[in-house]
This record gives structure tokens, C-alpha cells and sequence, in this order.
């Protein structure tokens, strides 16, 4: 099995690096990108968003809620006033307001989601009811990140090795970077952490796999702390998250498909996802280069 | 007294217009005579019936005798058998029948065949379409796609006239007192100085006998067009054509009519090609230079030809010079080309040979040299006429694109890949009666290179053609045929998998298919001013395996599995297809036309791309899952020369049904997906509008111009709510104009300005927060309309040398998008922006990036220069 992830990792990963280049002889060619007037400012929708991912952590489990943006930049607005219950396992566990934490819900007990169970989510606000089912499926083990080395900065960027297409299993890739702790880097206008987001899904994606578009790059200093987390996905999660990265990230590019809005799980108009992950993490420092 | 003769008088008249009844001729007559005279018979029949013949017996030969045996029969019978035998007509002239001397008939004018073909006088190339006129008669044709016309008419003496566009007009004396076979040669028409002028008779019979929706393209008047950085392309000149739209700058796929992009059959020599785009669609694989005839029918697509719902681009390559040789080439920064073309046995057989190749390595290799991005096409032709009524054509074409590099675990990119590959067989089997056996196959591949095994997907073809055309009279041809074509398709795969990989691995099928037909059709001249067409095509479809079937429920989820084997019959669909047109000379000028007809499409390109490049699509056959395309059109046209003036105007309005067309559901997932068929989504299209057009012709100066205002509107139950949406290329306003001076003998100046409504997306009409991304809300489909699309293309060719010599040679200087005009292509939600100005997505998912709006376009302003020569 491990072969055989190797075997795929290498082949559809190697694609990304080459790729570049054969953008930049179509990008010479043709095309080019400036801003665009648009009034960005859109009237109010009458629904809620339901983000939130379920673990097999044993801890206070989350649920954040908020209102459609009313522009392009806005911060979301909060949800603050909403019921939240989570049934599962013929129990029913409320969830509570944390007001330090506008929208967030935060379980009244700690408990770890497992894999074979079913979960309901119940949402009221107002007179408007929400719900949303899901499941956990369980993670597979995860290969260590890598990262690259740029003299000219003196910085690192990560160098992404995990396979972007599997037949076999799906996950969501969190990277957190840490580095405000280092001396130098903990000025509040000086970006000193950065969560980066990968995916490893089952389908072929000619913006993801082949000819990805120019994403932003991070750079940090020797020392930074790496925390990877790998969140396994069910089909319908992944299924979701592949939407969203349509929409999102890979909006835009050479090749984008037609666009649409995201197949959730909320019912009644309800925007976002609730999932439920299996996770594992592994924590690094970034050593000098050469170590 | 008075009143006695009066009364008496009075009673005679009754009697005798009482007695005064007309002779009968139904009355029964029994004789038998030997050897009797008229005068016998006739007295004995005064005798059986009553009735009184009048004649001069002089003028019948009423001595001569005959025997007759007449039982039970008519006196009219009778009569008829005697002035069969004795020459003579009866007639009832108040109480008599009065016999008269038979005129005698004229024996029957003789008709003979006057046939051949048109040619081109330097190189013995045929020309199709070359109109011939009968000058006296007011009657002509047109010669077929292989130069060949034939002619019925009585014996006489013929002012015969051939023309063809770009050719001098040449015209003949013919005695036809027997099948006259009659090879016209045209001197081609290379002054650079330009000087034409409408001639009436051979432009008018032009218009009697063109088609409705059908353009005729003279590629030597594409290569005059502004190119693309230095290359004309028949894909990009396509958009200056009434009805036809591209999806935008660097793209290859068009749109006729409302139809889709997949609804375009290209035929080169008869042999589909399924991509003709170069470099995602920068480039087209048909340069104009290697065609010799390209036609483009928007409707009434010939019975022969059909296969898709919106149009047929036909393709006939140059056969080759007969008489002399030629190379010619064309050089500039990013191409290459050089065609040959010679003799090989003079009169007889011929060679054409084209190359060309892209020149980007000085581009790339810097930064990666182990990198090979190329394009090239190959063409190659034989013509050989082994007598005078049969000649062989072979015809091979190779078009494909690299971009690929080595990596440490072997070769990654894209490479793809059309070839053709033609044999044809023209036979006269009589003066009237023209054979066209067609053999051909076809291959496109599409392969992504990804270190370990590839994936690959591509569609072959291998095809068999009957046609005959029976020019059966001046006014009356026939032409019928059959033809079998076998696919072979894979929609998508990997291939070389490694046998304990494999089983990980999805595999989706398509299968394999053939379609069988029998088509005829019927061109009549009414009479001076109409005639009319009718066809018929009977296609037989068949889906066959291998293949694992799934078929899906309501909900679109699986609800069984059938699998097949090899050439197991899966899906058979047969429905016949019908084309009427009809044209009527409204005045001596002035034509008007009308067609109707209805198609059937079985291969389908699977594509929720939005981009205008071609990438990674499937060709799919119509299945248990996928029911054919079909469509209906009708097409109205009038057209108005002024020859005095070089104006040709033409005004066409359509209005067009398609049915079972293909959308996608929500983030379709199409590639390497065995469940792609549920992926799908039917519906229809309507779409309609008006052309109009401009051609002037005059001096100097020849150009044309069109506007079309035009919908195209879809419905799918679970697209949109089943709410009615525009398509993205629903462009109610098009605009497009050519022009070409011919400034002085040496210096052509030409200009192209294209403008229309920009095309319909989808945009945003919120967004929400999800996991650090700003994510879009949508409500309806294609709510929103990019700006208008417009540029203007420039080129000035100067011609070097003098005009007779052997080696004519050219510098051309051309500036595409001449104002810069930045058309999106695309407007996206997601990008934030870099200190050195670039757009990029956000990767710090807990950053506070501010998103723009920003849109893409493509192909700025791009001067390019060229360098043309050819040696005769």
C-alpha cells in the first residue's frame, strides 16, 4: 500500500513543478491580470454559516457561526444567539456561546468524535431550525513536511511532498507556522504565523493537479514551529472541500470550471459545513539550514 | 294565318332540336371486313350507328384498304384504331364526326452530354464550385468538390462560359452533336493590382445555385486577413463571419449559431479532425495555405457529411501541381513552414507536402532545458489520374503538440496528437454518372505525462464512403450514397499501469460505436427562377462494448451495473434526418431562400471547462445514459446583387431547437470518473437571430462586413432552478469588418475590427467566511454580462521583386489588437496583491489578505513581422 501511494504521490506531485514552467510560456503568450471595478457590496442573506470539524481529540469541540459578509472584505458578523445541540450516540450534548470567542459554540463537555458513529447537529435561531449530519472516517498515516531552503531570503517556504491524488483516502492538510516567538518577529505589523491549507482528494483537477494557479508564497525564518495536522475526509467532506477550493483558490486559473455554489451539509439554505475528522499532528521546529 | 306558319314554325324547331342529339359514340360495334376501303368501312358504320362522318377522302386515302374485325366495341374505340392505322384525328362538329389528317409528329430533339472538369491552368488543379454558364440558355452548374460538371442539353452550338473565384473568366465555343467531354483551364488571377468587377452573368448564376448558410472560402483571400503573431488560422478568421462566434482571444472553440462547441464537424479530405487547436488554442492545425477549397455550412448540411448539429467546416487540400513545381515557406519568430508541391509524372500524378513547426526554445530553455514544448503539423497529398475517368487521391495529415520535460522519475507534461489518414477513388462511370469511393481514418489522443504512468484519453475513427451523383438532366441531379464508420473511444485512463497498482485505480469506460447510413437527395430547376432540394439520411447508431454500464435512478445515483463484452451490443438509436431548401429569384437580382432540416449528434465532448483552452476532455458516444443531440433549424435568406456598385448583401434569419444538450451538475467531476455519466444533465437550447452581410468587391478594395443580432437561451430542469438562463455565448450584438487595399502593385494594407457583447457568466451576489477563504454565493446562472469584446487587427504586406519572376517573395508587418483593448476572459474574487504588483492567491489561511476583483485577459497588443516566399 505504501508503494502504491509512493507510486501516485510521485507522479501526480512531480506534475505540479513542471507545470510552472509551461504556465509561464502560456502566460508570455497571452495572458495577463489587473484589477477589475466591482461593487463589491451585496445585501443581507437571510441564512447562517456552519463551520465546524468534529475530532477524535478528546476536548471542548467547536462550532462556529456566522452571517453572509456583506462585501467582498468584510469580516463575517457573528451568530450569537443561536441554539446548538449536538445529538449523537443516544445523547444530546448542548453546545454554549463563548463570548470571548464572538460565534464560536464550544461543547459543555470534552468528548473525542469517533469513527462509526452518526452525528446530528441542531441549530436554532429565531424561529429558523438548521440541521446537519456527518461522520468520521478513519485517517491513514501522514509522510513529514518538507521545506526549502532560499539563500537569497534567508527564509524557508514549504516544499508540499504530499500526494495531492489518492483512489485510496482524502484528507485536509493544516499547516501552522509559527515564528512570532523568535526574536525580532513579534512586532504586531510584521507577519510572524501563517495557516496554510493542502488537500489530498480522489479526483484529477486540471487546476489543482496539472496546471495549478500562482498561489502566494510563505517564507519563514530558521526556527519557526511547524505543526501539521492531517484531517481524514469522508467523500461528501471531500466532495465539499473540492468545491470549495473551485471556488476559491482555484477561481481564476487557466482552466477553472463552471462555477456553482457549495453542495453543504446544512439543510433549510444553511451555508458551510459540519464535518467530522479523524486527526493526526506532528510538530517540528525548522532547524538552520544544512541541520 | 300568321299565327298558323308561326305555330308550325315553332314545332318544326322543337323537332328538330329534338332529333338534333349528338353522334354516340359509346355505341356498340360488331364488323368484320377483308381488304375494305375507308369508304366501305365508314358507310358500314353509318349503317350500325347512325352517325355521319365527314372527310375528305382524297386527303385520308380513303381507297386504300385494310381488314378489321371489331367485337363489342366502342364506335370511339373504333375510330381510334382506324386513325392509328390510316393517320387521322375525328372530332364531333355538331351532328357529324368529321375525320381529319393526322400532323405529323416531330421526331424527338437529341440531347447530348457536354462534361469535364475546371482546372486551374499553371498547376492542373481541380477547382470546386467553378461555375460554367450555358450563355444562350441561360442555364449553367457548378462543378462538384472534385472539379467535375456535367451538363445535359440538345444538340446545338453553345457559347460555353467557366469562372471561379480569383481566376480569369474564360469562355468556349462547343459543337455538342455528341457527349462532349470539355477540361476548362483558368488562368489564376495573381495580378496584385486587383481590378474586378462584377460580372453579371456567371455571379448571377451563382446565386441561382448557392446554398442558404453556406459560406464558400477562398483560403487565399484568409491569408490576407491579419494573423495572430504572424499566423492566419481558419479557426480565428472563422469570428469574422456572420452566425459564427470564437469563445475569445486564444481559443480554438467556436460557436455556430448557439450550438456548442462540440456541435462543429471539421473534415479534412473527408476525415474528421476532433481538435484543431495548437497551443491550448493560440494556433489553429489548418493554416490556410494548405487548403484548397474550405466550405463552412451553419445549416442544411449536406446529407452526405452530417454528424453534428450546428455546422460542417469541409476541408479539400491542395492536390498538388501537375505541370510545375513549387515550394514556398514562411518564417517568423515563433513558426516555421514550407510546403513542396511537384509532378511527378506531368499531367498525371502529383505531389503536395506541407511542414511546419513552432519556434519557442528561446523562450524557455533557459530557465528549464530539459524541457521540449513544441507544436508541428504535417501534410501530404497524392493525386494521380490514372485515366480519364478514374484518379486516386491519398491524403495524410499529422498535427500534434508537445510540452513535456524529464523529471527523476521519468517524463511529465502534455503531448496530443491528430492524425488522418484518406483514400479516394473518383470514378466516371458515364458522362452523368460520378463515383466517390472514400476510405479514411482518423486518430485523436490527448496524453498527460505524469513521471510514473500516463493518463490518456482520444477517440479513433475508421470510415468507408460510397457517393454517386447522377446528373441526370440540366435541371434535375440525383445523388445517393452509404457509409460505415467505427469508433473506438477512451474517455480518460491511465494506460501501462503496473498489474498491483491497477486494482486502485478507477477505470471508466465509453465502449465502442459505429454508425451505418443510407442518404439520397434531389436537386430540381423548376424552372428559371426556383428549384428546390430535398434529402434524406437514415443513420443507424450503434453503442457497443466492452464496457461496465451503470444506469442511474432519479436522484442520479447508481441503481444497477451491466457489463458487456467486446462488440456485445449495448444501445442502438436510428431516426432519419431530412433537409429542404428551396430558392427563388425574386427578380434578376435578388434571391430568396429557404431551408429546413433536423440532425442528430452521437458523439458528445464532455467539458465544464470554462476556459477558452482546450484541455482535458472526453469524447463520449451516445449510450444508454446519453440519448443523441438533435436539433432543428430553419433558415430564411435573401440576397441582392448591384454589380455596378461591387455590393453583395445578404440578410438571413434562423431560428433554431436543440434537444438533449449537455450540462453539468454542480463541480462535475469528469476525469478518471468510471460514474461520469451521472455527472451529466439534459436539457435544451433554443437560440435565434438575424445576419447580415456586406461584400463589396471593387478596384482596389475588397472587403466585407457583417452584423448579427442573435439569442441563445437554455432550459434544464436541474440547472438554474429550471429557470431559463443565457449561454455564455449568447452575444446579442456581433460586428465584425475586413478590408484589404491594394495600396499601390507592391503594398496590400488590410484590417480587421471585430466588436460584440460580452459573454454571460456567473458572478457572485454575496459571499461567507469558511475555513479563512471568502467563499461566493450565486443565485442565478450567467447573471452577469463581461464587457463588450472589440479589437482591431492591422497588417501591411509589401511585396519584394518583380511580379513575373520565378521567386516571388513578401515582408509583412501586422499588429493584432492594434488600441490594446484588455478583454476579460474572466473576472475572479480571490486574488490579493504582491508588492511587486503580481495577483496571486492567498496561501495564509489566517492572514487578513484584502481580496480584489481582478480579470484576465489575453492577448494584448502583439506586433509580429513575417517573411513569405514561394519559387515557381
Amino acid at each position: 500500500m505504501n508503494s502504491i501511494r509512493s507510486i501516485l504521490h510521485n507522479g501526480i506531485h512531480r506534475c505540479t513543478m513542471f507545470f510552472a514552467t509551461l504556465a509561464m510560456v502560456l502566460l508570455f503568450l497571452a495572458s495577463c491580470e489587473k484589477e477589475y471595478p466591482w461593487e463589491t457590496e451585496f445585501p443581507a442573506l437571510p441564512t447562517i454559516v456552519v463551520e465546524g470539524i468534529l475530532t477524535n481529540e478528546n476536548r471542548f469541540q467547536t462550532i462556529r457561526l456566522s452571517y453572509p459578509a456583506a462585501d467582498l472584505n468584510a469580516s463575517p458578523a457573528p451568530v450569537t444567539t443561536a441554539e446548538v445541540t449536538l445529538h449523537f450516540a443516544g445523547q444530546a450534548l448542548p453546545f454554549t456561546h463563548d463570548a470571548s470567542q464572538p460565534g464560536v459554540y464550544v461543547s459543555q463537555e470534552s468528548f473525542a468524535a469517533a469513527v462509526g458513529v452518526q452525528y446530528r447537529l441542531e441549530i436554532l435561531l429565531d424561529t429558523l431550525p438548521f440541521e446537519a449530519h456527518t461522520y468520521m472516517v478513519p485517517v491513514l498515516p501522514a509522510e513529514p513536511v518538507g521545506f526549502s531552503w532560499h539563500p537569497d531570503r534567508m527564509r524557508y517556504s514549504l516544499q508540499w511532498n504530499q500526494p495531492q491524488y489518492s483512489p485510496i483516502e482524502q484528507a485536509m492538510h493544516e499547516v501552522v507556522v509559527r515564528w512570532d516567538h523568535l526574536p525580532g518577529w513579534n512586532h504586531p505589523d510584521s507577519l510572524s504565523h501563517a495557516r496554510l491549507l493542502f488537500y489530498t482528494l480522489g479526483t484529477i483537477d486540471v487546476s489543482y493537479n496539472i496546471i495549478p494557479p500562482q498561489m502566494e508564497m510563505i517564507y519563514f525564518p530558521p526556527g519557526s514551529i511547524i505543526t501539521h495536522s492531517k484531517f481524514s475526509l469522508t467523500p461528501e467532506h471531500a466532495s465539499f472541500l473540492r468545491a470549495l477550493l473551485s471556488e476559491t483558490q482555484w477561481q481564476g486559473s487557466l482552466f477553472e470550471t463552471a462555477r456553482a455554489n457549495l453542495p453543504g451539509n446544512i439543510s433549510n439554505g444553511g451555508l458551510g459545513y459540519l464535518g467530522a475528522s479523524a486527526v493526526i499532528r506532528k510538530t517540528l521546529v525548522a532547524g538552520a539550514p544544512g541541520q | 294565318m300568321m299565327l298558323r306558319w308561326t305555330f308550325l314554325l315553332l314545332c318544326t324547331f322543337g323537332v328538330l332540336q329534338l332529333t338534333a342529339q349528338p353522334p354516340n359514340l359509346q355505341h356498340p360495334i360488331h364488323l368484320e371486313m377483308q381488304q375494305a376501303s375507308l369508304d366501305d368501312i365508314l358507310a358500314a358504320l353509318t349503317q350500325q350507328t347512325g352517325v355521319n362522318f365527314a372527310y375528305d377522302g382524297k386527303a385520308l386515302g380513303s381507297q386504300r384498304t385494310l381488314s378489321v374485325s371489331f367485337h363489342n366495341q366502342s364506335l370511339q374505340q373504333v375510330l381510334e384504331h382506324l386513325g392509328r392505322e390510316l393517320g387521322f384525328t375525328f372530332s364531333i362538329v355538331r351532328q357529324q364526326v368529321v375525320l381529319r389528317k393526322s400532323e405529323p409528329v416531330a421526331a424527338p430533339e437529341p440531347r447530348f452530354t457536354l462534361s469535364g472538369f475546371v482546372r486551374d491552368k499553371h498547376s492542373a488543379e481541380t477547382l470546386p464550385g467553378a461555375t460554367i454558364l450555358i450563355r444562350d440558355r441561360n442555364t449553367g452548374t457548378t462543378t462538384n468538390a472534385y472539379g467535375f460538371y456535367s451538363l445535359t442539353l440538345p444538340a446545338g452550338s453553345y457559347e460555353i462560359v467557366f469562372s471561379f473565384v480569383g481566376y480569369q473568366r474564360i469562355s468556349q465555343q462547343v459543337e455538342l452533336q455528341g457527349n462532349t467531354r470539355v477540361v476548362a483551364e483558368l488562368e489564376p488571377d495573381n495580378r496584385l493590382l486587383v481590378e474586378v468587377t462584377i460580372v453579371a452573368d456567371d455571379k448571377l448564376e451563382s446565386l441561382r445555385k448557392s446554398q442558404t448558410s453556406k459560406l464558400a472560402v477562398n483560403p487565399r483571400s484568409l491569408e490576407q486577413m491579419p494573423g495572430f503573431a504572424g499566423e492566419n488560422g481558419l479557426i480565428r478568421s472563422l469570428q469574422s463571419f456572420a452566425g459564427i462566434q470564437t469563445h475569445s482571444d486564444g481559443s480554438a472553440f467556436f460557436f455556430v449559431r448557439g450550438g456548442n462547441k462540440d456541435q462543429n464537424l471539421i473534415l479534412m479530405d473527408e476525415a474528421p479532425v476532433y481538435n484543431p487547436a495548437h497551443l491550448f488554442g493560440f494556433y489553429s492545425v489548418i493554416i490556410p495555405e494548405v487548403a484548397k477549397e474550405i466550405s463552412i455550412y451553419k445549416a442544411d448540411i449536406p446529407i452526405d457529411k452530417s454528424g453534428r448539429l450546428s455546422s460542417l467546416i469541409d476541408i479539400q487540400t491542395r492536390d498538388g501541381n501537375l505541370r510545375n513545381f513549387n515550394l514556398e515557406g514562411a518564417l517568423h519568430p515563433l513558426m516555421y513552414r514550407f510546403s513542396l508541391e511537384s509532378p511527378i509524372v506531368t499531367d498525371k500524378a502529383s505531389f503536395f507536402t506541407s511542414f511546419r513547426r513552432s519556434n519557442f526554445e528561446w523562450i524557455y530553455r533557459q530557465n528549464n532545458p530539459e524541457s521540449d514544448f513544441h507544436l508541428q503539423d504535417f501534410n501530404a497529398r497524392i493525386n494521380w489520374q490514372i485515366n480519364d475517368r478514374n484518379r486516386i487521391y491519398v491524403s495524410f495529415f499529422r498535427g500534434n503538440d508537445n510540452y513535456t520535460g524529464r523529471e527523476q522519475t521519468g517524463k511529465v507534461g502534455i503531448a496530443w496528437h491528430n492524425y488522418t489518414t484518406t483514400l479516394r477513388w473518383n470514378r466516371l462511370l458515364s458522362d452523368r454518372l460520378f463515383s466517390n469511393l472514400t476510405l479514411y481514418a482518423s486518430e485523436y489522443n490527448y496524453t498527460l505525462f505524469t513521471g510514473t504512468f500516463p493518463w490518456e484519453s482520444g477517440i479513433r475513427d475508421g470510415g468507408l464512403k460510397y457517393d454517386l451523383s447522377w446528373y441526370k438532366q440540366p435541371d434535375l441531379t440525383l445523388r445517393f450514397g452509404a457509409s460505415h464508420v467505427a469508433h473506438q473511444l477512451n474517455p480518460g485512463n491511465f494506460s501501462r499501469v503496473p498489474d498491483e497498482v491497477s486494482p486502485f485505480l478507477p477505470k471508466v469506460y465509453a465502449g465502442n460505436a459505429s454508425e451505418t447510413a443510407l442518404y439520397a437527395s434531389r436537386e430540381k430547376q423548376i424552372n428559371e427562377r426556383w428549384s428546390w432540394r430535398a434529402g434524406l439520411r437514415l443513420p443507424l447508431w450503434l453503442h457497443k462494448g466492452p464496457a461496465r454500464v451503470f444506469t442511474f435512478d432519479d436522484q442520479f445515483r447508481v441503481a444497477d451495473t451491466l457489463i458487456f463484452q467486446d462488440q456485445e451490443q449495448i444501445q442502438a438509436y436510428m431516426a432519419p434526418e431530412l433537409r429542404l431548401s428551396t430558392r427563388y429569384m425574386l427578380a434578376s437580382h435578388t434571391s430568396l431562400a429557404l431551408s429546413w432540416g433536423n440532425y442528430r449528434q452521437h458523439l458528445h465532448l464532455l467539458s465544464n471547462s470554462a476556459s477558452p483552452f482546450a484541455s482535458f476532455e472526453l469524447w463520449m458516444p451516445s449510450s444508454k445514459n446519453i440519448k443523441p443531440q438533435r436539433a432543428r433549424q430553419l433558415a430564411a435568406s435573401i440576397t441582392h446583387l448591384m454589380p455596378s456598385a461591387g455590393l453583395e448583401l445578404t440578410a438571413e434569419a434562423y431560428n433554431k431547437r436543440m434537444y438533449n444538450q449537455i450540462e453539468y451538475t454542480d463541480h462535475a467531476t469528469l476525469l478518471l470518473n468510471p460514474l461520469v455519466e451521472g455527472q451529466l444533465r439534459f436539457g435544451q437550447t433554443h437560440a435565434w437571430g438575424l445576419e447580415l452581410s456586406l461584400k463589396m468587391k471593387k478596384g482596389r478594395f475588397n472587403g466585407w462586413g457583417s452584423y448579427t443580432w442573435s439569442r441563445v437561451v437554455n432550459r434544464f430542469e436541474h440547472i438554474n432552478q429550471g429557470r431559463e438562463y443565457p449561454a455564455f455565448y449568447d452575444r446579442p450584438h456581433d460586428v465584425s469588418v475586413f478590408a484589404a487595399w491594394f495600396l499601390t502593385h507592391r503594398l496590400v494594407l488590410s484590417a480587421n475590427w471585430i466588436w460584440h457583447s460580452g459573454s454571460a457568466i456567473t458572478t457572485p451576489v454575496g459571499f461567507y467566511h469558511f475555513n479563512g477563504s471568502q467563499v461566493p454565493i450565486y443565485d442565478q446562472k450567467n447573471n452577469y454580462r463581461l464587457p463588450p469584446y472589440h479589437r482591431l487587427d492591422m497588417s501591411l504586406t509589401r511585396h519584394l521583386g518583380r511580379p513575373d519572376a520565378r521567386y516571388q517573395h513578401n515582408l509583412s508587418f501586422g499588429i493584432y489588437n492594434l488600441y490594446n483593448r484588455h478583454n476579460p476572459i474572466s473576472i475572479s474574487f480571490n486574488k490579493t496583491q504582491q508588492g511587486d504588483g503580481d495577483f496571486v492567491i492567498p496561501s495564509n489561511w489566517d492572514g487578513s489578505s484584502t481580496l480584489l476583483t481582478t480579470q484576465r485577459y489575453l492577448s494584448g497588443f502583439m506586433p509580429s513581422i513575417s517573411y513569405k516566399f514561394s519559387i515557381q
